[in-house]
């Protein structure tokens, strides 16, 4: 059990990510709605232990390209507060000055893969960063998150099976939340469970209950401690819950209100917090004291994002080329 | 005469086409329950039930292909891509098989199929959710290319275009869908292939499509109180191209500039140019102007799209270089 060797200040650590991941979503939320900010966003409520169960499992030569609704993983690996929010107010101290979206901000140098709006199209990049950990003879992995409904994409179906092929140190990370915009994933495959695609790809397919950060970090230790020794890719299935609408702007009008109220009752805060407390790990004072400093980090970031610049205009035409 | 958005105006056309001809369904993502990603297709579920509004899974090139089966099967699919953007997925279905089967089969299977899609920028959508992709499809012979620009033509022009026995691209701008515009009650159609004249002016004609029609009305506007009297031509469909109505427009006033919303290069505007010094040579008194996007992916953050897209200044500025050289 990976899960066993986690220390005092790990769990820490876990549940910080988790209460600035969601504590960050409610105010990006908030202050989309009054009209303050001009990204897109996707909540990410009621996921958030999928990305830091996992992400916090990923070290200086590992890489990762999150999924539109994976926020966690970006805080974990670098991206700071400050420069996600700016980017959310399309600041110029937001990524690449304004150039890129936030959810989709690009750093090699901090182990975070560009992503793209085009669902899936990010799936074969991230082989590619494998393949570029192999031949660079790191024992670095890449991880590569994104939807159930993504796994209709052609895209996701050659990457699996060149990473395979390749043994590349890839994990595929499916975030399941049963949903693809207003298609339930009955509509979206005729399986019940996303991981048995692995089969079919000659992988490991590990199916785990997406809500609790613990079992999320032991799928993800064990996977990554495969690829690090050349035993190539997993595809682990996180399952999941989607508490919002598809986007910020979606009233979510087509699914049942008492069945998404029903989805809170499995909040991955709150089964934490309890592991927490009964085990004695933590005490309420300390859970205080770390939601105090998550806030603390979140609120100066809005500041900051609020304060910066807009992007000059003279920078638009600038590195289209290098 | 009643006025509809261009949402309603599109949503109007399917329904209106569902109810004639029991060939036609829609097939896309999210069209049912939730209405369509622009809710275009809102209430057509409850109306026509899941047999005709076919929800997919996220999977492009399955949806063109697809609707090419069953166009060759003899129905009519109206297909969505949810941003005309995911074209790119779906390009090889389109291309190789959508636009060569009628050649292929030399004539003898006719392949009704529309697939439409929102395109364009404004939005703050970021790189992939803002491309003019009209110009990456205009180099395929076999495919119809329409853009509409208000809500009457895009209600007229995707009856046409469902009744076409030929696969029809049909581009829709997603800042238009808002806006509105007087439609005739009954029942009426636009024909594919005509351009339309519709400011008359004689001192430069203004040639564009889709939103950049807007644009060029409003420069046109700016310009006449500048007393330059421009002329603004809507090419509606980019392929087959009404060179005739082009050039008689060019003819008149001699000069002109094509405004699109894509960047310059490699954009429909180099193939209206090229048409028309061929059409309209000997009348022309200026080089042809072009007007469009700067040469970058889409930038996200406002100040920079805003900086990147074409907008009525840059148009009225053109202008003035044309006419006043
Ligand atoms: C190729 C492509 N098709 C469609 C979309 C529009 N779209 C964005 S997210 C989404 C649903 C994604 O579902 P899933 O992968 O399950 O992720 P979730 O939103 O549930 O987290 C869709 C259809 C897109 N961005 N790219």
């Amino acid at each position: 059990m990976y899960v066993e060797k986690l220390n005092p200040k790990d769990y820490e650590k876990l549940y910080y990510y988790l209460y600035l991941t969601r504590y960050a979503d409610e105010l990006i939320c908030k202050n989309y709605k009054q009209g303050m900010l001009q990204e897109s966003h996707h909540s990410c409520q009621g996921e958030e232990a999928i990305a830091v169960g996992s992400g916090i499992l990923l070290g200086k030569d590992d890489y990762v390209c999150p999924s539109l609704r994976a926020r966690g993983y970006f805080y974990l690996k670098g991206a700071t507060l400050k420069e996600m929010m700016a980017g959310m107010y399309g600041k110029v101290t937001g990524p690449s000055r304004g150039k890129n979206t936030s959810h989709h901000m690009g750093d090699m140098d901090r182990g975070i893969v560009c992503g793209s709006g085009i669902i899936g199209g990010a799936l074969p990049v991230a082989v590619g960063v494998g393949l570029g950990i192999k031949k660079r003879g790191s024992k670095g992995v890449v991880l590569v998150s994104f939807g159930d409904g993504s796994t209709s994409r052609g895209d996701f179906h050659e990457a699996m099976n060149l990473a395979a092929v390749w043994k590349l140190p890839v994990l595929f990370v499916c975030e399941n939340n049963r949903m693809a915009m207003g298609n339930t994933i009955e509509g979206e495959m005729a399986i019940d469970r996303v991981a048995i695609r692995a089969d079919a790809y000659g992988m490991p397919g590990v199916t785990a209950n997406g809500n609790d950060v613990l079992a999320v970090y032991e799928a993800t230790a064990a996977a990554i401690e495969r690829a690090r020794k050349g035993g190539g890719p997993t595809l682990l299935e996180f399952t999941t819950h989607r508490w919002t609408g598809h986007g910020v702007k979606d009233a979510d009008a087509y699914r049942d209100r008492a069945v998404v109220e029903s989805y809170k009752q499995d909040c991955p805060l709150d089964n934490f917090r309890k592991v927490l407390l009964a085990k004695g790990i933590l005490k309420k004072r300390d859970l205080d004291r770390i939601e105090k400093a998550a806030m603390k980090e979140v609120d100066d970031a809005v500041e900051y994002a609020v304060q910066s610049d807009h992007p000059p205009v003279d920078i638009v035409a600038t590195n289209v080329y290098v | 005469m009643t006025i509809l958005s261009v949402r309603q105006a599109i949503r109007e056309a399917m329904r209106e086409e569902l109810l004639r001809d029991d060939k036609v369904f829609l097939i896309g993502e999210s069209l049912g329950p939730y209405g369509g990603s622009f809710k275009l297709t809102e209430g057509l579920l409850a109306e026509f039930g899941p047999e005709k509004i076919m929800d997919t899974p996220l999977s492009e090139s399955a949806i063109v292909g697809c609707s090419v089966g069953a166009a060759m099967m003899g129905f009519r699919p109206i297909a969505e891509l949810m941003f005309a953007d995911f074209v790119t997925i779906g390009m090889d279905q389109l291309v190789n098989n959508a636009a060569k089967m009628i050649y292929l089969h030399d004539g003898a299977l006719p392949l009704p199929l529309v697939l439409r899609m929102p395109e364009g920028g404004g939005a703050t959508m970021g790189p992939h959710h803002s491309q003019c992709v009209e110009s990456w499809i205009l180099n395929i012979p076999g495919l119809k290319i329409v853009l509409p620009s208000n809500a009457h033509d895009a209600k007229g022009l995707l009856k046409s275009a469902v009744r076409d026995d030929n696969p029809v691209v049909f581009i829709e701008h997603k800042l238009l869908y808002n806006e509105k515009g007087e439609v005739p009650e009954g029942e009426y159609t636009v024909p594919i292939g005509k351009a339309k004249v519709v400011r008359e002016g004689k001192d430069i004609s203004i040639i564009s499509y889709s939103y950049m029609v807007k644009k060029s009305l409003e420069a046109a506007d700016i310009l006449a109180k500048e007393g330059i009297d421009a002329e603004v031509v809507d090419v509606r469909t980019l392929r087959p191209l009404d060179v005739e109505t082009l050039a008689e427009s060019v003819r008149k006033t001699e000069k002109a500039v094509i405004v699109h919303e894509a960047p310059v290069t490699g954009g429909a505007g180099g193939e209206i140019a090229a048409v028309l010094q061929e059409a309209a040579f000997d009348y022309l008194d200026a080089p042809i102007g072009r007007v469009g996007a700067l040469e970058t992916p889409v930038p996200y953050s406002y100040t920079l799209e805003q900086a990147y897209l074409p907008n009525t200044q840059k148009i009225v500025d053109k202008v003035k270089q044309l006419v006043t050289r």
